[in-house]
Formats: structure tokens, sequence, C-alpha cells
């Protein structure tokens, strides 16, 4: 009972977290209307996507059906790696110039579209994994234990929810360049945790070489199948025994998101236009 | 779970065919190889291991853990 209390609330508490961010940053705009109705049209939407996903799981008969789901899934988390980074540089861009309002409202527009997709993609992947969890034991219980089992999901998605809700009030409490700051290292984190899934799926596809494999061993000092390794492995991307081709994936993209920081002149011209 | 033991060669990724002859939902689960495949009853998949330690790498059913197990045995 407790088991299935503790597995809903890990498995909802990314996608709750990722939201929680999100709204936190979202209430310090000065106009948070349209950020906020495509935040929770992209919540309504990612449940969605979460459901059907996790029928799709179970729909799933042969080797080659699955190899289908199996691509889908990697294409949804490349998108929501590469939507998280943009909207972390757009944030970036947005949470520095804010007081100026220099930017207009196609920029807003496009910002609440990225908001809406990474709320979704981050509900689905983490919903599914639940989604699939209560159907595997809606189908394996009956009667009693299964509302009893039921009421302990309910139990750990409410907990989940109230988790990300804590964090995100919390979040008041630290000063405007704090939570900027935090809030684009805590997304680029789970965009390098969505990064690192999927190279791993595509190396096992054999669409991409490992490389050197792997490139080091810290399974001694943390192991990333159990405890806070684990936590780090899903949520962070952190790999005790990282691939080649892992790494090069990972420096690039924290790379070119530094580099952006740190150059906002350079891609001027580019805002100008967006 | 069948079969119970297989020997495999150590430092080699693998791909391992698994099928699902059971009436219920099953999870093929090994988590420091972070491997997680649910099957619905009846489908048969694949999942790919990274290279093995040299040693005994055990997978379960999380659904059912009392069914029995499959060890790879890596040397």
């Amino acid at each position: 009972m407790l088991n299935a209390l503790v597995i809903v609330w890990r498995e909802s508490l990314e996608g709750m977290l990722v939201i929680g961010v999100l709204l936190s940053w979202i209430v310090r705009q000065s106009d948070p209307r349209l950020l906020k109705r495509g935040l929770w049209l992209g919540t309504f939407a990612g449940l969605l996507l979460a459901v059907a996903m996790g029928v799709a799981t179970f729909a799933v008969q042969s080797t080659l059906d699955d190899e289908t789901l199996e691509r889908f899934q990697l294409f949804m988390l490349l998108v929501a790696a590469g939507l998280i980074l943009h909207t972390v540089l757009w944030m970036h861009r947005h949470g520095r110039h804010m007081k100026r309002e220099l930017e207009g409202q196609a920029s807003k527009r496009a910002g609440a579209l990225g908001i809406g997709l990474i709320a979704m993609l981050a509900l689905a992947r983490e919903g599914t994994e639940t989604v699939v969890f209560l159907y595997g034991l809606g189908m394996e219980n009956a009667g009693g234990s299964r509302v009893a089992l039921l009421s302990a999901a309910l139990m750990g998605l409410l907990l989940a929810g109230a988790t990300s809700w804590l964090v995100a009030r919390g979040a008041r409490f630290l000063n405007y360049r704090t939570l900027f700051r935090v809030s684009e290292i805590l997304l680029l984190l789970v965009a390098n945790a969505l990064l690192a899934n999927d190279v791993e799926r595509m190396v096992a596809l054999e669409w991409l070489p490992p490389l050197l494999d792997p490139a080091w061993d810290t399974s001694a000092i943390l192991a990333d199948g159990q405890s806070i390794g684990r936590f780090l492995a899903d949520f962070a991307g952190y790999r005790a025994r990282p691939s080649g081709i892992l790494l090069a994936a990972s420096l690039a993209v924290w790379g070119y998101a530094l580099w952006r920081f740190r150059n906002p002149q350079a891609f001027k011209a580019a805002d100008a236009q967006s | 779970m069948l079969p119970p033991q297989i020997e495999v060669p150590a430092g080699k990724r693998l791909k391992l065919a698994i099928r699902n002859e059971g009436q219920g939902p099953v999870e093929f689960e090994n988590l420091d190889l972070r491997v997680e495949k649910v099957l619905a009853p009846g489908a048969s998949s694949f999942v790919v291991t990274p290279p093995l330690k040299p040693g005994v790498h055990t997978f379960v059913d999380d659904f059912h853990p009392d069914t029995g197990k499959t060890q790879l045995i890596a040397k």
C-alpha cells in the first residue's frame, strides 16, 4: 500500500516540480496571464498524452510495435529537451529585459507556447509511467484491495502536488535574481536528464555508437540505480557509468547554453526579429 | 521467469529478447543497469543492457517479485 503511494509520489513529482518552477517564474512577470494560460493548457494536454501513451504501452504486442512506440517516445524526449533549452534561453533574455518591456507580444506568445509544451511533455513522460503502474495494479487486483491501492495512489498524487506547491511557495522568498538563476539551472538539469535518457535509447536502437563505453565508473562512490543516485539520474541525468556519446551530447548542450548566457550581444539581431 | 540463469560475455552490450507468457502485465527490471520494460500479456519486446561488469546481474519482474528471477552471469 505504502509502496503504491511512494511510487506515484516519486513518478509524478518531477512533472509537477517542472510546473512549479515555471509557475513561480511566470508569476513574477509583469503580465503573466498569457504565460499562465499556456502553462495550464500544456498541463491538461500532458495528462491526456500520459493516459494515451500508458494505454499504448499495454496495447503493444510485438517487438515491431514496441520499436515504433520507442521511436515516438524518443522523438518526444528530444523535442522536450530542445524546447527546454530554447525556453530557458528565452526566459533568460526575458528576465533581463523585463523592466524595460522591450519584448513585443509575439515574443510573449512564443514564450507561452514553449512553456505550455514543456509542461505537456514533462507531465506526459512521468505520467505515462504512473498510468502504466496504476493500470497494471488495477488489472491484477480486484474489489477491496483495488480500492485501497487506488486511494493510496491518489494520496501519492496529492502529496506530489503539495510538495511542488510548497516549492513554488518557497520560491517567493527568493529575490528575483536568485529565483531566475535557480529556475534556469533546474530546467537545464531536467533537459540534461531527458537528453541522457534519449541518447541511451538511441544507443540501444543502434542509431548512435556508444563510443567510449563506459567513459568512467563512479558506481563505487554513487551508484545510479538506488536512492539518491537514482533521484539524480532521473532528475538531472547523472550516470555512474556514462558512455562517451552521452558525455559528448551533455557537454554540447551545457556548453551551448553557457555560451549563449555569456554572449547575449551576439544574438541581438535574432532577438529583434523574434 | 525463465531461464533462471544465462552465461554472457562481460564488457559487451547485450540485447535481450523478452516475452510475457503470463496472464497479467509484467515489468522486466534491473535498476542498476537502468532496464525497465513493461510488457502486456502475450507481448514481446527487447531491452539493451550497458556493457556488463563481470559478476551476477539479476533481473526481476517488478510487478511480481515472487515469481522468480533471471540472472545474467557475466564472465
